[in-house]
């Protein structure tokens, strides 16, 4: 019995140090990335529309794309582009649909911007985004503050990201899959 | 003349003149079965609801109990409370052959259709309702000769590689003359191998074309074909059935009936009309709501978040029949129509409701309209046609939903413009308050202490329990005023027991009123924006 429970406990220490030699620390953020729904806080997307997330590196800049998908095709997107640890970037709101959540009576506000600010946690695989933007609801105007935690799985082909809004008070957790074809 | 046949004489005057007299001497009952394909149950099941159509032409002989996921779920306990309220005795058939036995002296011949092309059937029940006739597929023809049917159409073959809108412009032709003008039938909803037409046998009963013309603006032909047809029915008069999810939106439907003032009276499965529009309400009957508002009482809310539930998309759809109604107050749509179209249904629901269960006024309209689309030179009648059916319902609060331009605006166009407010609250003055909208919308108004109030939460039966109650949590944190009314459309699909485990996570802050003290709070104390969408 004691040989068996020590047999078992190998496995798992050796099952977990190879684990840990499987992290890809070559892997980065940038790249493609689907929304895995079924891994993810369900989110309320506008029609059901599927959300793709391009990263890219552009000199010191990083540019984040959302593409909202129906039937494969773009149906809208939006975009921000800021320098890690940069001055924070101004993105003027042209539609009024709140992409978060489209179940709940939150509107943009046209004419207002969207502040960003982001930073490295870890150079090329960890980063912080902060968004400040002015939505409009039953009661009038309203500021939303949200934090968005970029982070690699050790594997380097899912990426997790933790958004946590000032109205709300649960973590929305979304994973990204890589899309391998972009690599 | 002997005692006894005075005493016959006078037993049958007064049965003459009970809620019973349109009740048929001889009632049959057939369940049908979940199979709805071309190639499984539809021909047997077309065949029985044409048959029901015909049978039905002068008393209510027929009716059917539909699967349990029919998306009206009432069937069986309809006939229940027809048995039990209108003492109706019903003998049970078991399949086509002994339906026909009962049933075939009522029919006059019979129009055949092409299994090999599905728009056939549609046209077939135009024919067959202005002949008296049932439609058959090929296989079918035996059985009705059997019975010495002749055959009236046949419309094997004439449309083999045809597309729709030629089929339908022959249809036309031939038969639209004849049709009334009053009901015209959209038999749409599902598509290809599938067809669920529970609407046909009344559509037969009033003599309606029927046809699933696409009211996209991009299927030009269609489109113009299904203008047309609308351009000439009477304005006011009812499209019932639903459009094909295959061809078209429903927004685009609804919009392009509304612009000729025509009222939607959905779906294609609304089951036994020809038999339930024959059923009149109980002697003196007059319909009650469930009110809570008392007379004379002060209704100043507390600094607390308000919610009120709304079930949308028609009664008798999802959760009316499941478990938990009457638990917590809940805001029911009517559908008005049936007050005319089918009594004693609607009572069905007034009897079977608990206090709980508060009826209101929909939808824009007498049917469902979206009053941007109305002319406005209609508009003011089709309000005071709607507020005549609320009068009727006992129902003091209207609910609009306004979707005209829906699929071009990328999903925000549920906003009511300031003319169009100004129309309900000037020919509804007896209205305690107005709900609007759909998804959630944004337009909001106060005027006399009636307010107009538009969904601020939109529950998909599909949502995440947690993340739903998030949600509300969320927007009660943006709408930071108190108190918060947050008005909540519960999809029909979401039951009640669902809607209370999301409620109850949500804390002491918020209290589910019913809809009628939550208009009396909101109209007492606004804190929502005055807000009018465009034109």
């Amino acid at each position: 019995m004691k040989k068996l429970f020590l047999f078992m406990q190998t496995v798992v220490v050796l099952s977990f140090l190879f684990s840990l030699s499987c992290a890809d620390k070559t892997k980065t953020i940038y790249g493609t990335w689907k929304l895995d729904s079924k891994s993810s806080t369900d989110i309320v997307t506008v029609r059901h529309r599927q959300l793709e997330m391009k990263i890219q590196k552009k000199g010191e800049a990083i540019l984040i794309v959302h593409n909202w998908l129906s039937r494969n095709k773009i149906a809208s997107a939006d975009s921000v582009s800021f320098i890690p640890g940069g001055d924070a970037v101004k993105v003027p709101v042209t539609s009024q649909i709140w992409p978060d959540n489209w179940y709940m009576g939150v509107l943009q506000k046209s004419g207002t911007i969207i502040t960003f600010r982001g930073s490295w946690k870890e150079p090329d695989r960890e980063l912080a985004l902060a968004k400040e933007q002015t939505v409009e609801t039953s009661q009038g105007d309203t500021k939303i503050k949200t934090t968005q935690s970029f982070k690699l799985d050790r594997r380097g082909n899912k990426l997790i990201v933790i958004e946590k809004r000032s109205s709300r008070p649960t973590p929305i957790r979304l994973v990204f899959d890589r899309v391998i074809s972009e690599q | 003349m002997s005692i006894n046949k005075y005493f016959i004489f006078f037993f049958v005057f007064l049965v003459s003149l009970s809620p019973f007299a349109n009740a048929a001497d001889e009632m049959y009952v057939m369940p049908l079965s979940a199979n709805w394909e071309m190639e499984g149950d539809l021909p047997v099941h077309a065949f029985l609801i044409s048959l029901q159509g015909v049978a039905n032409l002068d008393a209510p002989h027929l009716y059917f109990i539909y699967p349990p996921k029919w998306d009206f779920k009432f069937s069986q306990p309809l006939l229940d409370y027809y048995k039990n309220t209108r003492k109706m005795q019903f003998r049970k058939l078991k399949d086509a052959d002994e339906a026909l036995a009962a049933l075939g002296k009522y029919v006059k011949g019979y129009v055949v259709w092409d299994k090999n092309v599905r728009t056939s059937l549609i046209v077939a029940f135009t024919a067959a309702g202005l002949d008296e006739s049932v439609v058959v597929s090929e296989d079918l023809i035996p059985l009705v000769e059997k019975y010495g049917l002749k055959m009236k159409e046949d419309l094997r073959g004439k449309f083999i590689g045809q597309s729709d809108y030629e089929i339908y412009t022959w249809a036309y032709k031939k038969y639209w003359q004849k049709c009334s003008k009053d009901y015209l039938v959209y038999l749409g909803g599902e598509g290809g191998k599938l067809m669920k037409p529970g609407i046909a046998d009344f559509g037969m009963y009033k003599k309606a074309f029927f046809t699933d013309a696409s009211t996209n603006p991009a299927d030009t032909l269609e489109y113009r074909f299904a203008k047309r047809l609308f351009r000439e029915m009477k304005p006011l008069s009812i499209v019932m059935g639903w459009h094909s999810y295959r061809k078209d939106k429903e927004a685009q439907q609804v919009a392009l009936a509304s612009s000729y003032a025509l009222r939607v009276e959905g779906l294609h499965t609304l089951p036994n009309m020809s038999f339930n529009t024959q059923i009149g309400l109980t002697p003196g009957y007059k319909f009650k709501n469930n009110h809570n508002i008392k007379s004379g009482k002060k209704y100043i809310p507390e600094n607390k978040v308000y919610l009120a539930c709304i079930q949308t998309d028609c009664l008798g759809l999802g959760a009316w029949t499941e478990p938990g109604r009457g638990d917590i107050p809940y805001a029911w749509e009517v559908t008005m129509n049936w007050v005319w179209l089918a009594p004693a249904m609607l009572q069905f629901f007034y009897d079977e409701s608990t206090p709980n269960d508060y009826f209101i006024g929909s939808l824009s309209g007498p049917g469902y309209m979206y009053p941007k689309s109305i002319p406005m030179e209609y508009l003011p009648d089709v309000v005071d046609k709607a507020y005549e059916l609320m009068q009727k319902l006992d129902l003091n609060s209207f609910e609009i939903m306004e979707h005209t331009n829906y699929w071009e605006s990328g999903g925000l166009d549920d906003d009511v413009p300031k003319e169009i407010v100004d129309v309900y609250y000037d020919r509804m003055p007896g209205a305690i308050g107005f709900a609007n909208g759909y998804r959630p919308a944004h337009t909001f108004a106060v005027r006399d202490g009636v307010p107009f109030i538009s969904f601020d939460y939109y529950l998909s039966e599909n949502r995440n329990e947690d993340e739903a109650a998030a949600d509300i949590q969320e927007l009660a944190n943006l709408n930071a005023k108190r108190p918060y009314f947050c008005l909540l459309h519960i999809r029909e699909f979401g039951h009640i027991e669902r809607v209370k485990r999301i409620l109850a996570k949500l804390g002491p802050d918020f209290e589910l009123v019913p809809l009628d003290v939550f208009f009396k709070y909101a109209g007492n104390a606004p804190t929502f924006t005055t807000r009018y969408g465009k034109r």
